[in-house]
């Protein structure tokens, strides 16, 4: 039996309503920053063994923006927001109008885009979570980093690696009506915070 | 190529295999060369040491994974005062998050590959440890040069474990 087998039907139904909802706050959010109408489309949530990170993204040399954020409150861990390097450009293309193509174009423009896409994904997400499982909490700054997949997705998760934990990966696209961004929503709660996350969402507040 | 993976270890003396870490954060790649038998060992260490009996990856743990390597290698016919060492990795990727200590995996990673190589007397005779960035680590068995690929540099010579340095 896996370790995935904890995680009961019920609990993946509602990590499907966190992940729905809080596309749909993240597009509203996008389109009020940039002034567009940007859509929302939640692909879908998978709970993994952190065996399986460093391909998370496919593959693993593969140049990523992500940007990281500490959460804190009752489920404390990390969120993560992660593009491989083209879907960020057509993020960063879609809210500000200049689309880059190759590293050397991410300006401090283009960062503090993603940092902000950062922030407004986590708030997304993480109030989806309290409306839906009642599990309240904060989130710090983003930190933006660009890198290989796997160096950054195993760094922010190795602190989880020694108790063989669970994370949890929502994919969601992002677009206009020109053109869509792919990414990923990675919580990656706390040794301590995991369980009680996924006996929370199992238990629906209006159950 | 051999990948290998995070708490893998390999060991190969088929002179067209290339043994390779991909995208190493705060994880360490050990790579230990015979260039006498022209054999080559890799292991991807994830964490600084074990601290319980649960069972684990040959290699995840520094302190368990650096005299695994070195004594599968003796069993091939290695000699100890033959084996060149390489390690490169442990980065803080997340710098900004490092304040939270228990993030700085990649120093301690680092320390803790040190201190088991030292422990069997083993010499480091190239490194490249540290830093914010990742790395891919790729170890040619044929020749014991060690190459090192990163966003910024692309792929570089970081090692030629196959010299003999005239100690031989």
């Amino acid at each position: 039996m896996t370790k995935n087998a904890v995680v009961q039907e019920n609990s993946l139904d509602l990590l499907e309503r966190v992940g729905q909802s809080g596309t749909d706050k993240a597009a509203e959010s996008l389109s009020a920053l940039s002034g567009k109408s940007i859509g929302g489309f939640f692909v879908h949530v998978t709970v993994l063994p952190i065996e399986n990170v460093p391909v998370l993204m496919g593959d693993p040399e593969q140049t990523v923006v992500a940007a990281v954020l500490e959460a804190t409150g009752d489920f404390s861990g990390c969120f993560m927001v992660v593009f491989p390097l083209q879907d960020a450009f057509r993020l960063i293309g879609i809210l500000t109008g200049t689309e880059g193509k190759t590293i050397e174009d991410l300006g401090e423009m283009e960062l503090s885009a993603i940092s902000e896409v950062g922030n407004i994904l986590a708030s997304a997400y993480l109030t989806a979570l309290d409306e839906i499982s009642g599990i309240l909490s904060q989130h710090s700054p983003p930190t933006v980093v660009v890198d290989m997949a796997a160096g950054i997705l195993t760094s922010a998760l190795l602190p989880l690696h020694e108790a063989g934990s669970d994370i949890i990966s929502i994919e969601a696209r992002f677009g206009d009506s020109s053109r869509e961004s792919w990414g990923r929503m990675i919580l990656v709660p706390n040794v301590e915070a995991l369980p009680r996350l996924l006996k929370a969402v199992g238990k629906p507040k209006h159950g | 190529m051999i990948l290998v993976h995070m708490g893998q270890l390999a060991i190969s003396m088929k002179p067209e295999d290339v043994l390779a870490s991909l995208g190493l954060g705060s994880c360490v790649a050990v790579c230990a060369y015979d260039p006498a038998k022209k054999l080559a060992g890799m292991i991807h260490v994830v964490l600084p040491s074990k601290n319980n009996d649960k069972p684990a990856a040959p290699a995840k743990f520094a302190d368990v994974g650096v005299p695994v390597l070195v004594e599968e290698m003796l069993q091939q016919g290695v000699l100890r005062a033959r084996l060149k060492i390489a390690i490169l990795g442990g980065a803080n990727v997340l710098t900004s998050l490092a304040g939270n200590t228990s993030l700085d995996i990649g120093t301690r990673n680092v320390a803790a590959v040190r201190a088991a190589l030292q422990k069997l007397g083993l010499p480091i005779i190239a490194h490249d440890v540290g830093g914010t960035y990742s790395r891919t680590v790729r170890l040619k068995v044929a020749s014991g040069e060690v190459t090192l690929k990163t966003l910024r540099d692309g792929e570089v010579i970081a090692a030629k474990l196959g010299d003999h340095h005239g100690h031989g």
